[in-house]
């Protein structure tokens, strides 16, 4: 059974950032760099996030030879999720302390990975 | 220093053998540089993760394929890898590693209790003596994982384990005075430290059908048994301290609870794992090529994309073959002045 625990500061950091340009669709890199996450702290949150289904992901074929980039934005469910954090839990997401979580009522959207 | 020159041996040829394969599928798998360091470290952590969790594991190597600087590289795959090593879905695989974390916390505590109940513990050095066993027994247990995650390994690692322990414990005796006494048995020796753990590697090989994953269940069952006997002994020393067999002359109780401890600690978490290890790791080699004939499939690289092949290394079994008789030969001479 799947838990929808609240997010970490650090996730809301991850949704934040995806949040500023919904439909723009990121390199796992390029978030690294923008939130300022090391990559063994943003993957296990881009897995959470797939997970209840609060991220679109797709893969962008590579140029010949190379292998293909993964790509990340938030979904619709993902877009009203963030939109819903108290803004408290928006400004931890900034770089402030994390105070109430929300929890997650009923996301269950398939993933996409 | 036999051992440390075998290993380098082997990794060189290993070295060679991969940088061969890379270098015919290097636009294949995108990888600028087929020795790169932080692609193969992040190709076999990905290996490690569950089946549907594969796509984040080539996410994070279509990250890393875009990355410049070696810096940036390794501390991106390092990153990734630990991610890749943690995340979950273990399935059972987590409940086993849980037990062998039980097992490793109970033998460290017997050791500090063995320690401090004999007065081993005002002695700074018992204690540097302890944290290097505990980054032992984290090594072990990074390791244990690792294995535990890959498929159809679990199982028959931890009965070649369990086989393992219970013929060490068999021959040396089950008791505690028994166990920290010499072994007696003619020919036990060779049976324990060649026999048994080709048993393993063999019968791993055969379960399988795979060369690759015999050598995984002969590690697991090395690291499971030294585990298991590590706990088994340290409580055998904690019961018995200096009673029991004769023990040093002219030593008192602490100098043979100290000597027993160490010595114990060499055999559980040295000798046996290197000799099962080895042993099996060599008998799952030459099961393959006698069961198979022709030199082993060639395997995918993990992490060089799709079609990457790495070169078979048919003579590395071979030398595989010479470091276990070399090693063994080593350790018999250990155990023997040990025990």
């Amino acid at each position: 059974m799947q838990r929808n625990r609240p997010p970490s500061a650090q996730a809301v950091r991850v949704l934040r950032a995806l949040a500023a340009d919904p439909a723009r669709w990121r390199y796992g890199y390029d978030l690294v760099t923008e939130v300022g996450l090391k990559s063994g702290s943003l993957y296990p949150i881009l897995v959470r996030l797939a997970d209840r289904g609060l991220l679109d992901a797709t893969w962008e074929p590579g140029p010949e030879g190379r292998p293909p980039r993964h790509l990340y934005r938030l979904s619709a469910a993902g877009r009203e999720y963030v939109a819903a954090l108290p803004v408290v839990a928006r400004a931890a997401g900034r770089g402030g302390r994390a105070a109430p979580r929300p929890h997650l009522g009923g996301a269950e959207a398939p993933c996409s990975l | 220093m036999l051992l440390a020159g075998i290993a380098v041996a082997l990794l060189l040829r290993r070295r060679r053998a991969a940088a061969a394969g890379a270098a015919a599928t290097a636009s294949a798998a995108g990888v600028a540089d087929g020795d790169d360091a932080p692609a193969r470290l992040l190709g076999w952590a990905a290996g490690l993760l569950a089946a549907d969790r594969a796509e984040w594991g080539q996410a994070m190597l279509g990250e890393l394929d875009r990355l410049d600087g070696r810096a940036q590289r390794w501390r991106f795959a390092v990153g990734c890898s630990a991610a890749a090593m943690v995340l979950p879905p273990w399935g059972r695989a987590a409940a086993a590693a849980g037990a062998l974390s039980v097992v490793a916390a109970g033998g460290l505590g017997m050791l500090a209790f063995a320690s401090i109940h004999y007065g081993l513990g005002r002695s700074p050095g018992i204690w540097v003596f302890a944290a290097i066993v505990f980054a032992i027994l984290a090594g072990y247990l990074l390791a244990a994982g690792s294995l535990l995650r890959r498929p159809g390994v679990a199982g028959p690692g931890l009965v070649g384990g369990l086989f393992v322990a219970a013929a060490w414990l068999t021959v040396s005796g089950w008791t505690f005075d028994q166990l920290l006494g010499p072994i007696t048995m003619p020919g036990a020796l060779p049976l324990l430290v060649i026999v048994v753990p080709a048993v393993v590697g063999a019968g791993g090989t055969l379960w399988t059908g795979s060369a690759e994953a015999g050598r995984r269940i002969a590690r697991l069952a090395a690291v499971s048994a030294g585990l298991g006997l590590f706990l088994y002994g340290e409580l055998a020393v904690a019961a018995v301290g200096a009673g029991g067999p004769p023990g040093l002359p002219h030593t008192g109780v602490a100098g043979n609870v100290s000597d027993r401890l160490g010595n114990h600690v060499i055999f559980a978490l040295f000798l046996l794992p290197l000799a099962t290890a080895t042993m099996g790791w060599a008998a799952a080699a030459v099961t393959a090529r006698l069961r198979w004939g022709a030199p082993e499939p060639a395997v995918a690289v993990p992490g060089a994309g799709p079609g990457a092949t790495a070169a078979s290394r048919p003579q590395a079994a071979y030398l595989v073959l010479i470091a276990a008789v070399l090693a063994t030969a080593a350790i018999l001479g250990v155990v023997s002045w040990l025990r």
